[in-house]
Protein backbone atom coordinates (compact mmCIF):
# COMPACT_ATOMS: atom_id res chain seq x y z
CA UNK A 1 0.00 0.00 0.00
CA UNK A 2 2.44 2.41 0.96
CA UNK A 3 5.07 1.42 -1.33
CA UNK A 4 1.82 2.27 -4.27
CA UNK A 5 1.15 5.78 -2.80
CA UNK A 6 5.33 6.66 -3.13
CA UNK A 7 5.66 4.90 -6.65
CA UNK A 8 2.33 7.48 -7.54
CA UNK A 9 5.11 10.60 -6.76
CA UNK A 10 7.44 9.67 -9.19
CA UNK A 11 5.94 11.22 -12.34
CA UNK A 12 6.96 8.24 -14.66
CA UNK A 13 4.97 5.86 -12.33
CA UNK A 14 2.02 8.24 -12.22
CA UNK A 15 2.11 8.20 -16.06
CA UNK A 16 2.32 4.32 -15.98
CA UNK A 17 -0.59 4.12 -13.50
CA UNK A 18 -2.88 6.32 -14.88
CA UNK A 19 -1.87 4.59 -18.11
CA UNK A 20 -3.39 1.48 -16.91
CA UNK A 21 -6.48 3.02 -15.21
CA UNK A 22 -7.50 5.85 -17.40
CA UNK A 23 -9.89 3.91 -19.31
CA UNK A 24 -11.57 2.73 -16.12
CA UNK A 25 -11.89 5.49 -14.85
CA UNK A 26 -13.45 6.18 -18.68
CA UNK A 27 -15.53 3.69 -18.69
CA UNK A 28 -16.93 4.31 -15.02
CA UNK A 29 -17.60 8.52 -15.51
CA UNK A 30 -19.41 7.58 -18.78
CA UNK A 31 -21.76 4.72 -17.72
CA UNK A 32 -22.72 7.13 -14.63
CA UNK A 33 -22.89 10.38 -16.75
CA UNK A 34 -25.11 8.56 -18.55
CA UNK A 35 -27.21 6.60 -16.11
CA UNK A 36 -27.27 10.24 -14.34
CA UNK A 37 -28.33 12.40 -17.23
CA UNK A 38 -31.51 10.57 -18.93
CA UNK A 39 -32.64 9.73 -14.58
CA UNK A 40 -32.19 12.66 -13.67
CA UNK A 41 -33.71 14.77 -16.68
CA UNK A 42 -36.47 11.99 -17.98
CA UNK A 43 -37.00 10.01 -15.60
CA UNK A 44 -36.73 10.73 -11.91
CA UNK A 45 -40.44 12.42 -10.76
CA UNK A 46 -40.65 16.23 -11.00
CA UNK A 47 -40.14 18.30 -7.02
CA UNK A 48 -43.49 19.07 -5.43
CA UNK A 49 -42.47 22.34 -4.97
CA UNK A 50 -39.83 23.33 -7.76
CA UNK A 51 -41.24 21.37 -10.64
CA UNK A 52 -38.98 20.45 -13.09
CA UNK A 53 -36.61 23.20 -12.29
CA UNK A 54 -34.77 21.45 -9.70
CA UNK A 55 -32.81 19.16 -12.16
CA UNK A 56 -30.31 21.69 -12.32
CA UNK A 57 -29.75 20.69 -8.54
CA UNK A 58 -27.99 17.65 -9.65
CA UNK A 59 -25.38 19.54 -11.68
CA UNK A 60 -24.84 22.22 -8.75
CA UNK A 61 -25.07 20.02 -5.49
CA UNK A 62 -22.19 18.10 -7.17
CA UNK A 63 -20.44 20.88 -8.76
CA UNK A 64 -19.86 22.67 -5.17
CA UNK A 65 -18.47 19.70 -3.57
CA UNK A 66 -16.17 19.46 -5.71
CA UNK A 67 -15.08 22.75 -5.87
CA UNK A 68 -15.02 22.52 -2.29
CA UNK A 69 -12.96 19.48 -2.08
CA UNK A 70 -10.85 20.37 -5.01
CA UNK A 71 -9.24 23.10 -3.11
CA UNK A 72 -8.79 21.11 0.16
CA UNK A 73 -7.04 18.75 -2.37
CA UNK A 74 -5.00 21.74 -4.25
CA UNK A 75 -3.80 22.58 -0.48
CA UNK A 76 -2.39 19.20 0.52
CA UNK A 77 -0.66 19.00 -2.78
CA UNK A 78 1.09 22.17 -2.14
CA UNK A 79 1.68 20.73 1.41
CA UNK A 80 3.01 18.21 0.12
CA UNK A 81 5.47 19.74 -2.05
CA UNK A 82 6.33 22.34 0.41
CA UNK A 83 7.12 19.83 2.58
CA UNK A 84 8.49 17.17 1.27
CA UNK A 85 9.72 18.65 -2.29
CA UNK A 86 7.10 16.35 -4.03
CA UNK A 87 7.27 17.60 -7.58
CA UNK A 88 4.68 15.08 -8.82
CA UNK A 89 2.26 17.25 -6.05
CA UNK A 90 3.36 20.30 -7.53
CA UNK A 91 1.97 18.99 -10.92
CA UNK A 92 -1.42 17.76 -9.92
CA UNK A 93 -1.58 21.27 -8.11
CA UNK A 94 -1.25 23.23 -11.03
CA UNK A 95 -3.82 20.78 -12.86
CA UNK A 96 -6.41 21.20 -9.88
CA UNK A 97 -6.37 25.24 -10.48
CA UNK A 98 -8.03 25.99 -13.60
CA UNK A 99 -10.39 22.41 -13.33
CA UNK A 100 -11.40 23.35 -9.80
CA UNK A 101 -12.16 27.02 -11.00
CA UNK A 102 -14.38 25.65 -13.86
CA UNK A 103 -16.34 23.84 -11.74
CA UNK A 104 -16.91 26.70 -9.18
CA UNK A 105 -18.17 28.63 -12.01
CA UNK A 106 -20.57 25.97 -13.18
CA UNK A 107 -22.00 26.28 -9.29
CA UNK A 108 -22.48 29.50 -9.76
CA UNK A 109 -23.33 29.72 -13.06
CA UNK A 110 -26.22 26.98 -12.25
CA UNK A 111 -27.15 28.24 -9.16
CA UNK A 112 -28.21 31.31 -10.40
CA UNK A 113 -29.96 30.04 -13.22
CA UNK A 114 -31.77 27.71 -10.59
CA UNK A 115 -32.42 30.90 -8.59
CA UNK A 116 -34.14 32.80 -10.84
CA UNK A 117 -37.51 30.67 -11.69
CA UNK A 118 -37.28 29.76 -7.70
CA UNK A 119 -36.56 33.49 -6.02
CA UNK A 120 -36.93 35.86 -8.99
CA UNK A 121 -33.83 36.76 -9.26
CA UNK A 122 -29.92 35.52 -10.55
CA UNK A 123 -28.23 36.73 -7.81
CA UNK A 124 -28.23 37.35 -4.11
CA UNK A 125 -25.66 37.94 -1.79
CA UNK A 126 -26.24 34.57 0.33
CA UNK A 127 -23.50 33.24 2.38
CA UNK A 128 -23.37 30.50 0.85
CA UNK A 129 -22.61 32.07 -2.74
CA UNK A 130 -20.50 34.74 -1.90
CA UNK A 131 -18.34 32.52 -0.26
CA UNK A 132 -18.17 30.42 -3.44
CA UNK A 133 -17.39 33.58 -5.58
CA UNK A 134 -14.80 34.11 -3.22
CA UNK A 135 -13.44 30.22 -3.79
CA UNK A 136 -13.54 31.33 -7.42
CA UNK A 137 -11.87 34.00 -6.80
CA UNK A 138 -9.25 32.77 -4.98
CA UNK A 139 -8.86 29.59 -7.50
CA UNK A 140 -8.35 32.35 -10.16
CA UNK A 141 -5.02 34.15 -8.17
CA UNK A 142 -3.53 30.97 -8.18
CA UNK A 143 -3.54 30.46 -11.21
CA UNK A 144 -2.50 34.02 -12.18
CA UNK A 145 0.05 33.94 -10.05
CA UNK A 146 1.56 30.90 -11.13
CA UNK A 147 1.28 31.90 -15.03
CA UNK A 148 2.92 34.82 -14.33
CA UNK A 149 6.37 33.54 -13.51
CA UNK A 150 8.39 32.87 -16.01
CA UNK A 151 10.64 30.16 -14.35
CA UNK A 152 8.40 27.14 -13.73
CA UNK A 153 10.16 26.28 -10.03
CA UNK A 154 9.00 30.12 -8.99
CA UNK A 155 5.82 30.40 -9.67
CA UNK A 156 5.19 26.59 -8.31
CA UNK A 157 6.63 27.39 -5.44
CA UNK A 158 4.60 30.96 -4.96
CA UNK A 159 1.31 29.12 -6.02
CA UNK A 160 1.89 26.35 -3.18
CA UNK A 161 2.68 29.49 -0.67
CA UNK A 162 -0.77 31.21 -1.78
CA UNK A 163 -2.59 28.32 -1.75
CA UNK A 164 -1.92 27.21 1.75
CA UNK A 165 -2.51 30.97 2.59
CA UNK A 166 -5.77 30.61 0.59
CA UNK A 167 -6.32 27.10 2.73
CA UNK A 168 -5.89 29.19 6.62
CA UNK A 169 -7.97 32.10 5.48
CA UNK A 170 -10.86 30.41 3.56
CA UNK A 171 -12.28 29.14 6.66
CA UNK A 172 -12.10 32.97 8.45
CA UNK A 173 -13.68 34.41 5.48
CA UNK A 174 -16.81 31.80 5.39
CA UNK A 175 -17.22 32.83 8.87
CA UNK A 176 -17.00 36.30 8.17
CA UNK A 177 -19.50 36.02 5.44
CA UNK A 178 -21.95 33.66 7.36
CA UNK A 179 -21.93 36.30 9.84
CA UNK A 180 -21.89 39.35 7.41
CA UNK A 181 -24.88 37.56 5.75
CA UNK A 182 -27.40 37.20 9.20
CA UNK A 183 -26.54 40.74 9.63
CA UNK A 184 -27.99 41.95 5.80
CA UNK A 185 -30.74 39.41 6.07
CA UNK A 186 -31.71 38.87 2.57
CA UNK A 187 -34.88 37.60 3.59
CA UNK A 188 -35.44 34.34 1.75
CA UNK A 189 -34.61 30.96 2.54
CA UNK A 190 -32.51 29.30 0.90
CA UNK A 191 -31.83 26.04 1.96
CA UNK A 192 -32.61 22.86 0.52
CA UNK A 193 -33.27 21.36 4.08
CA UNK A 194 -36.46 18.89 2.61
CA UNK A 195 -33.92 17.05 0.92
CA UNK A 196 -33.67 14.39 3.82
CA UNK A 197 -37.70 13.93 2.96
CA UNK A 198 -37.09 13.31 -0.60
CA UNK A 199 -38.02 10.10 -2.28
CA UNK A 200 -35.15 7.53 -3.73
CA UNK A 201 -36.55 8.39 -7.44
CA UNK A 202 -34.98 11.73 -6.57
CA UNK A 203 -31.59 10.95 -4.54
CA UNK A 204 -30.39 7.93 -6.59
CA UNK A 205 -29.77 10.11 -9.70
CA UNK A 206 -27.98 12.44 -7.51
CA UNK A 207 -25.71 9.89 -7.13
CA UNK A 208 -24.88 9.07 -10.30
CA UNK A 209 -24.51 12.49 -11.13
CA UNK A 210 -22.27 13.38 -8.46
CA UNK A 211 -20.22 10.25 -9.10
CA UNK A 212 -20.14 11.44 -12.81
CA UNK A 213 -18.94 14.75 -11.92
CA UNK A 214 -16.67 13.44 -9.85
CA UNK A 215 -15.11 11.13 -12.27
CA UNK A 216 -15.35 13.90 -14.85
CA UNK A 217 -13.07 15.90 -12.31
CA UNK A 218 -10.43 13.19 -11.71
CA UNK A 219 -10.03 12.58 -15.55
CA UNK A 220 -9.34 16.05 -16.20
CA UNK A 221 -6.46 16.47 -13.59
CA UNK A 222 -5.23 13.41 -14.79
CA UNK A 223 -5.06 14.37 -18.47
CA UNK A 224 -3.45 17.25 -17.62
CA UNK A 225 -1.24 16.37 -15.35
CA UNK A 226 -0.10 13.57 -17.83
CA UNK A 227 0.68 16.04 -20.02
CA UNK A 228 2.74 18.43 -17.56
CA UNK A 229 4.50 15.34 -17.13
CA UNK A 230 5.81 15.31 -20.74
CA UNK A 231 6.55 18.43 -20.35
CA UNK A 232 8.79 18.85 -17.72
CA UNK A 233 10.32 15.54 -18.04
CA UNK A 234 10.63 16.02 -22.17
CA UNK A 235 14.51 15.86 -21.61
CA UNK A 236 14.47 12.07 -20.20
CA UNK A 237 14.94 9.23 -22.40
CA UNK A 238 11.22 7.61 -21.14
CA UNK A 239 9.78 10.39 -22.09
CA UNK A 240 11.16 10.60 -25.59
CA UNK A 241 10.92 6.89 -26.56
CA UNK A 242 7.05 7.36 -25.27
CA UNK A 243 6.50 10.22 -27.57
CA UNK A 244 8.37 8.38 -30.45
CA UNK A 245 5.85 5.26 -29.76
CA UNK A 246 2.95 7.78 -29.71
CA UNK A 247 3.77 9.21 -32.84
CA UNK A 248 4.25 6.14 -34.45
CA UNK A 249 1.13 4.94 -33.34
CA UNK A 250 -0.67 8.16 -34.60
CA UNK A 251 0.97 7.54 -37.72
CA UNK A 252 -0.11 3.95 -38.40
CA UNK A 253 -3.62 4.99 -37.66
CA UNK A 254 -3.79 8.12 -40.40
CA UNK B 1 -38.73 1.38 -12.37
CA UNK B 2 -39.30 4.85 -12.75
CA UNK B 3 -41.30 5.68 -15.47
CA UNK B 4 -40.34 8.58 -18.33
CA UNK B 5 -41.99 12.02 -16.91
CA UNK B 6 -42.92 13.59 -20.18
CA UNK B 7 -45.46 13.04 -22.81
CA UNK B 8 -43.36 12.92 -25.79
CA UNK B 9 -40.04 14.99 -26.95
CA UNK B 10 -41.92 18.29 -26.86
CA UNK B 11 -43.11 18.36 -23.77
CA UNK B 12 -39.59 16.68 -22.17
CA UNK B 13 -37.96 19.95 -23.84
CA UNK B 14 -40.44 22.59 -22.84
CA UNK B 15 -39.12 20.92 -19.01
CA UNK B 16 -42.57 21.68 -17.31
CA UNK B 17 -41.80 25.68 -17.63
CA UNK B 18 -38.49 25.95 -16.96
CA UNK B 19 -36.75 25.07 -20.24
CA UNK B 20 -34.83 28.42 -20.42
CA UNK B 21 -33.14 27.68 -17.14
CA UNK B 22 -32.67 23.91 -17.29
CA UNK B 23 -31.38 23.38 -20.47
CA UNK B 24 -28.62 26.88 -20.16
CA UNK B 25 -27.65 25.05 -16.87
CA UNK B 26 -26.92 21.57 -18.54
CA UNK B 27 -25.23 23.51 -21.98
CA UNK B 28 -22.47 24.99 -19.26
CA UNK B 29 -22.43 21.58 -17.88
CA UNK B 30 -21.71 20.00 -21.13
CA UNK B 31 -19.50 23.01 -22.56
CA UNK B 32 -17.26 21.83 -19.15
CA UNK B 33 -17.22 18.78 -19.59
CA UNK B 34 -15.54 18.63 -22.69
CA UNK B 35 -13.61 21.66 -21.59
CA UNK B 36 -12.20 19.26 -19.31
CA UNK B 37 -11.74 16.19 -20.99
CA UNK B 38 -10.92 17.60 -24.94
CA UNK B 39 -8.61 20.76 -24.09
CA UNK B 40 -5.94 18.63 -22.53
CA UNK B 41 -6.28 16.26 -25.76
CA UNK B 42 -5.36 19.44 -27.84
CA UNK B 43 -2.60 20.10 -25.66
CA UNK B 44 -1.56 16.11 -26.21
CA UNK B 45 -1.85 16.44 -29.92
CA UNK B 46 0.48 19.72 -29.62
CA UNK B 47 2.88 18.40 -27.80
CA UNK B 48 3.53 15.27 -30.15
CA UNK B 49 3.81 17.62 -33.16
CA UNK B 50 6.17 19.83 -31.46
CA UNK B 51 7.97 16.29 -30.77
CA UNK B 52 7.94 15.30 -33.89
CA UNK B 53 8.99 18.45 -35.39
CA UNK B 54 12.17 18.67 -33.49
CA UNK B 55 13.16 14.94 -34.36
CA UNK B 56 12.37 16.19 -38.47
CA UNK B 57 14.96 19.09 -37.37
CA UNK B 58 17.40 16.66 -35.46
CA UNK B 59 16.99 14.57 -38.36
CA UNK B 60 18.01 17.27 -41.17
CA UNK B 61 20.79 18.38 -39.17
CA UNK B 62 22.15 15.19 -38.94
CA UNK B 63 21.69 14.38 -43.02
CA UNK B 64 23.59 18.20 -43.24
CA UNK B 65 25.92 16.84 -41.79
CA UNK B 66 26.36 13.94 -43.25
CA UNK B 67 26.86 15.48 -46.01
CA UNK B 68 29.10 18.18 -45.56
CA UNK B 69 31.66 15.17 -43.94
CA UNK B 70 31.31 13.55 -47.31
CA UNK C 1 38.43 50.80 20.48
CA UNK C 2 37.73 47.31 20.44
CA UNK C 3 39.54 45.09 17.64
CA UNK C 4 36.50 42.67 17.50
CA UNK C 5 33.60 43.35 15.68
CA UNK C 6 31.08 44.02 17.85
CA UNK C 7 27.67 41.33 17.52
CA UNK C 8 24.76 43.18 17.26
CA UNK C 9 21.92 42.01 19.80
CA UNK C 10 18.25 41.18 17.72
CA UNK C 11 16.66 44.19 19.73
CA UNK C 12 19.54 46.58 18.37
CA UNK C 13 19.29 45.25 15.54
CA UNK C 14 15.53 45.87 14.94
CA UNK C 15 15.95 48.94 16.67
CA UNK C 16 18.32 49.98 13.98
CA UNK C 17 16.27 48.47 11.36
CA UNK C 18 12.95 50.44 12.75
CA UNK C 19 14.99 53.40 12.32
CA UNK C 20 16.14 53.00 9.08
CA UNK C 21 12.90 52.18 7.90
CA UNK C 22 11.52 55.48 8.84
CA UNK C 23 14.62 57.65 7.90
CA UNK C 24 13.76 56.60 4.17
CA UNK C 25 10.13 56.87 4.96
CA UNK C 26 11.31 60.77 5.73
CA UNK C 27 13.33 61.12 2.93
CA UNK C 28 10.85 59.75 0.64
CA UNK C 29 7.53 61.31 1.49
CA UNK C 30 5.63 60.44 -1.48
CA UNK C 31 5.35 56.67 -0.64
CA UNK C 32 3.76 57.46 2.59
CA UNK C 33 1.40 60.75 0.98
CA UNK C 34 0.20 59.21 -2.44
CA UNK C 35 -1.50 56.56 -0.60
CA UNK C 36 -3.33 59.34 1.61
CA UNK C 37 -3.96 61.57 -1.28
CA UNK C 38 -5.71 58.35 -3.31
CA UNK C 39 -7.62 57.47 -0.05
CA UNK C 40 -8.95 61.06 0.04
CA UNK C 41 -9.55 61.47 -3.66
CA UNK C 42 -11.56 58.42 -4.08
CA UNK C 43 -13.36 58.74 -0.75
CA UNK C 44 -14.56 62.37 -2.22
CA UNK C 45 -15.58 60.15 -5.71
CA UNK C 46 -18.23 58.65 -4.32
CA UNK C 47 -20.31 61.96 -3.10
CA UNK C 48 -20.00 63.16 -6.68
CA UNK C 49 -20.66 59.81 -8.19
CA UNK C 50 -23.97 58.53 -5.83
CA UNK C 51 -25.32 61.57 -5.05
CA UNK C 52 -24.66 63.98 -1.96
CA UNK C 53 -27.66 63.03 0.15
CA UNK C 54 -26.61 63.14 3.78
CA UNK C 55 -28.87 60.29 4.50
CA UNK C 56 -27.41 58.32 1.41
CA UNK C 57 -23.77 58.89 2.45
CA UNK C 58 -24.19 58.28 5.93
CA UNK C 59 -25.48 55.10 4.83
CA UNK C 60 -22.48 54.35 2.67
CA UNK C 61 -19.90 55.76 4.60
CA UNK C 62 -18.76 53.03 6.92
CA UNK C 63 -18.46 50.43 3.80
CA UNK C 64 -16.30 53.24 1.55
CA UNK C 65 -14.01 54.36 3.95
CA UNK C 66 -13.36 50.91 4.63
CA UNK C 67 -13.08 49.72 1.03
CA UNK C 68 -10.87 52.71 0.42
CA UNK C 69 -8.37 52.10 2.96
CA UNK C 70 -8.39 48.84 2.03
CA UNK C 71 -7.38 49.50 -1.50
CA UNK C 72 -4.65 52.71 -0.27
CA UNK C 73 -3.27 49.91 1.84
CA UNK C 74 -3.06 47.66 -0.98
CA UNK C 75 -1.52 50.45 -3.38
CA UNK C 76 0.94 51.90 -0.57
CA UNK C 77 2.19 47.91 -0.58
CA UNK C 78 4.69 48.52 -3.64
CA UNK C 79 6.78 50.66 -1.13
CA UNK C 80 7.47 48.21 1.37
CA UNK C 81 9.81 45.81 -0.66
CA UNK C 82 9.91 47.07 -4.45
CA UNK C 83 13.11 49.06 -3.67
CA UNK C 84 14.83 46.61 -0.61
CA UNK C 85 14.22 44.24 -3.66
CA UNK C 86 15.58 46.51 -6.62
CA UNK C 87 18.80 47.57 -4.42
CA UNK C 88 19.91 43.98 -3.05
CA UNK C 89 19.37 44.81 0.88
CA UNK C 90 16.26 42.34 0.67
CA UNK C 91 18.30 39.82 -0.10
CA UNK C 92 21.07 41.08 3.07
CA UNK C 93 17.91 40.64 5.36
CA UNK C 94 17.42 37.34 4.10
CA UNK C 95 20.70 36.19 4.81
CA UNK C 96 21.36 38.23 8.17
CA UNK C 97 21.85 35.89 11.27
CA UNK C 98 18.88 37.68 13.15
CA UNK C 99 15.62 36.02 13.25
CA UNK C 100 13.25 36.63 10.20
CA UNK C 101 10.51 36.36 11.74
CA UNK C 102 10.79 39.62 13.94
CA UNK C 103 12.72 41.31 11.19
CA UNK C 104 9.62 41.02 9.30
CA UNK C 105 7.39 41.73 11.60
CA UNK C 106 9.72 45.36 12.11
CA UNK C 107 9.48 45.69 8.80
CA UNK C 108 5.69 45.42 7.94
CA UNK C 109 4.86 47.15 11.41
CA UNK C 110 7.00 50.31 10.92
CA UNK C 111 5.46 50.55 6.84
CA UNK C 112 2.24 50.53 8.64
CA UNK C 113 3.29 53.37 10.85
CA UNK C 114 4.27 55.82 7.95
CA UNK C 115 1.63 54.09 5.82
CA UNK C 116 -1.34 52.63 7.72
CA UNK C 117 -1.62 54.98 11.06
CA UNK C 118 -2.25 57.85 8.71
CA UNK C 119 -4.93 56.51 7.30
CA UNK C 120 -6.46 55.88 10.19
CA UNK C 121 -5.82 59.70 11.60
CA UNK C 122 -7.89 60.40 8.50
CA UNK C 123 -10.46 58.04 8.50
CA UNK C 124 -12.16 60.91 10.60
CA UNK C 125 -12.04 63.84 9.11
CA UNK C 126 -13.23 61.47 6.33
CA UNK C 127 -16.54 60.35 8.40
CA UNK C 128 -17.24 64.24 8.49
CA UNK C 129 -17.66 64.41 4.84
CA UNK C 130 -19.67 61.35 4.70
CA UNK C 131 -21.78 62.88 7.37
CA UNK C 132 -21.11 59.86 9.63
CA UNK C 133 -23.39 59.98 12.32
CA UNK C 134 -21.42 61.28 16.05
CA UNK C 135 -21.29 57.46 17.84
CA UNK C 136 -19.63 56.21 14.40
CA UNK C 137 -16.62 57.68 14.93
CA UNK C 138 -14.83 55.38 18.24
CA UNK C 139 -15.52 52.04 16.48
CA UNK C 140 -14.35 53.40 12.94
CA UNK C 141 -10.72 54.44 14.49
CA UNK C 142 -10.76 51.35 17.16
CA UNK C 143 -11.62 49.16 13.83
CA UNK C 144 -9.36 50.32 12.07
CA UNK C 145 -6.89 50.94 14.31
CA UNK C 146 -6.95 46.92 14.52
CA UNK C 147 -7.71 45.74 11.42
CA UNK C 148 -5.17 47.99 9.02
CA UNK C 149 -2.10 45.81 10.38
CA UNK C 150 -4.12 42.92 9.50
CA UNK C 151 -4.25 44.49 6.08
CA UNK C 152 -0.87 45.24 5.99
CA UNK C 153 0.24 41.93 6.99
CA UNK C 154 -2.04 40.08 4.21
CA UNK C 155 -0.77 42.65 1.80
CA UNK C 156 2.66 41.89 2.50
CA UNK C 157 1.85 38.30 1.21
CA UNK C 158 0.89 39.20 -1.74
CA UNK C 159 3.90 41.96 -2.33
CA UNK C 160 6.23 39.22 -1.29
CA UNK C 161 4.88 36.77 -3.85
CA UNK C 162 4.90 39.02 -6.34
CA UNK C 163 7.92 41.72 -5.94
CA UNK C 164 9.97 39.36 -8.29
CA UNK C 165 7.71 39.88 -11.11
CA UNK C 166 7.74 43.05 -13.57
CA UNK C 167 4.58 43.88 -13.73
CA UNK C 168 2.85 42.72 -9.90
CA UNK C 169 0.59 45.32 -9.61
CA UNK C 170 -2.57 44.28 -10.11
CA UNK C 171 -1.94 40.42 -9.58
CA UNK C 172 -1.16 41.94 -6.30
CA UNK C 173 -4.98 43.02 -6.19
CA UNK C 174 -6.30 40.11 -7.03
CA UNK C 175 -4.21 38.01 -4.94
CA UNK C 176 -4.52 39.97 -1.92
CA UNK C 177 -8.45 41.21 -1.99
CA UNK C 178 -10.30 38.45 -1.63
CA UNK C 179 -7.81 37.10 1.39
CA UNK C 180 -8.92 40.78 2.83
CA UNK C 181 -12.56 40.08 3.11
CA UNK C 182 -13.13 39.19 6.72
CA UNK C 183 -11.52 42.36 8.30
CA UNK C 184 -13.84 44.65 5.85
CA UNK C 185 -17.02 42.40 7.21
CA UNK C 186 -16.15 43.01 10.67
CA UNK C 187 -14.65 46.32 9.89
CA UNK C 188 -17.82 47.73 8.70
CA UNK C 189 -19.99 45.63 10.85
CA UNK C 190 -18.38 47.31 13.88
CA UNK C 191 -19.39 51.08 12.47
CA UNK C 192 -22.52 49.55 11.75
CA UNK C 193 -23.36 47.87 14.73
CA UNK C 194 -22.01 51.25 16.56
CA UNK C 195 -24.80 53.24 14.65
CA UNK C 196 -27.41 50.50 15.44
CA UNK C 197 -26.92 51.54 19.35
CA UNK C 198 -25.52 47.40 19.33
CA UNK C 199 -22.37 46.42 21.29
CA UNK C 200 -19.38 46.34 19.25
CA UNK C 201 -16.36 45.37 21.78
CA UNK C 202 -17.64 41.82 20.92
CA UNK C 203 -16.82 42.47 16.91
CA UNK C 204 -13.56 44.32 17.97
CA UNK C 205 -12.22 41.69 19.57
CA UNK C 206 -12.90 39.14 16.57
CA UNK C 207 -11.10 41.83 14.45
CA UNK C 208 -7.77 41.66 17.22
CA UNK C 209 -8.22 37.79 16.86
CA UNK C 210 -7.98 38.06 13.63
CA UNK C 211 -4.54 40.47 13.79
CA UNK C 212 -3.22 38.25 16.75
CA UNK C 213 -4.05 35.36 14.13
CA UNK C 214 -2.35 37.20 11.39
CA UNK C 215 0.78 38.30 13.49
CA UNK C 216 1.66 34.96 14.24
CA UNK C 217 1.17 33.18 10.92
CA UNK C 218 1.80 35.92 8.44
CA UNK C 219 5.44 36.57 8.42
CA UNK C 220 6.42 33.17 8.28
CA UNK C 221 4.30 33.18 4.64
CA UNK C 222 6.37 36.52 3.80
CA UNK C 223 9.28 35.06 4.60
CA UNK C 224 8.58 31.71 2.53
CA UNK C 225 7.52 34.03 -0.34
CA UNK C 226 10.61 36.35 0.26
CA UNK C 227 13.06 33.49 -0.45
CA UNK C 228 11.01 32.51 -3.42
CA UNK C 229 11.01 35.64 -4.98
CA UNK C 230 15.22 36.86 -4.51
CA UNK C 231 16.11 33.25 -5.56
Amino acid sequence: MWQWFYKLGSPRHFYDMTTAFLPWLYGITFFLLIVGLVWGLGFAPPDYQMGDNYRIVYIHVPSASIALGGYAMMACMAAMHMIWKIKMADIVAKAIAPVGGMFCALCLFSGSFWGKPTWGTYWVWDARITSTLILLFVYVGVAALRNAFDSENAGSKAASVLTIVGIVNLPIIHYSVNWWNTLHQVGSDLSLQAEGANPPEIWIPAFFMGFALLGIFLLAIILRSRNEILVRERRTQWVQDLLDHDLQEGLQRA
Amino acid sequence: MPEFQFEGIQDFLSMGGYAFAVWVSYAFFAVVVLWSLIQPRIERRKLLQLHKARMQREAGVNKQRIKEQN
Amino acid sequence: MNSQPKLLTTSGALGAGLRRELQLAVRSPGNTINPLMFFIISVSLFPLGGGSDSVYLSSIAPGVIWVTALLAVMLSMESLFRSDYEDGSLEQLLLSPQPLYFQLLMKVFSHWLVTGLPLVLLAPLLGLMLSLPVQGYLPLVCGLLLGTPTLSLIGAIGMALTVGLSRGGVLLAVLVLPLSIPVLVFGTGVVDAALTGQNFAGLLALLGAILALALSLAPLAIGAALRISVN
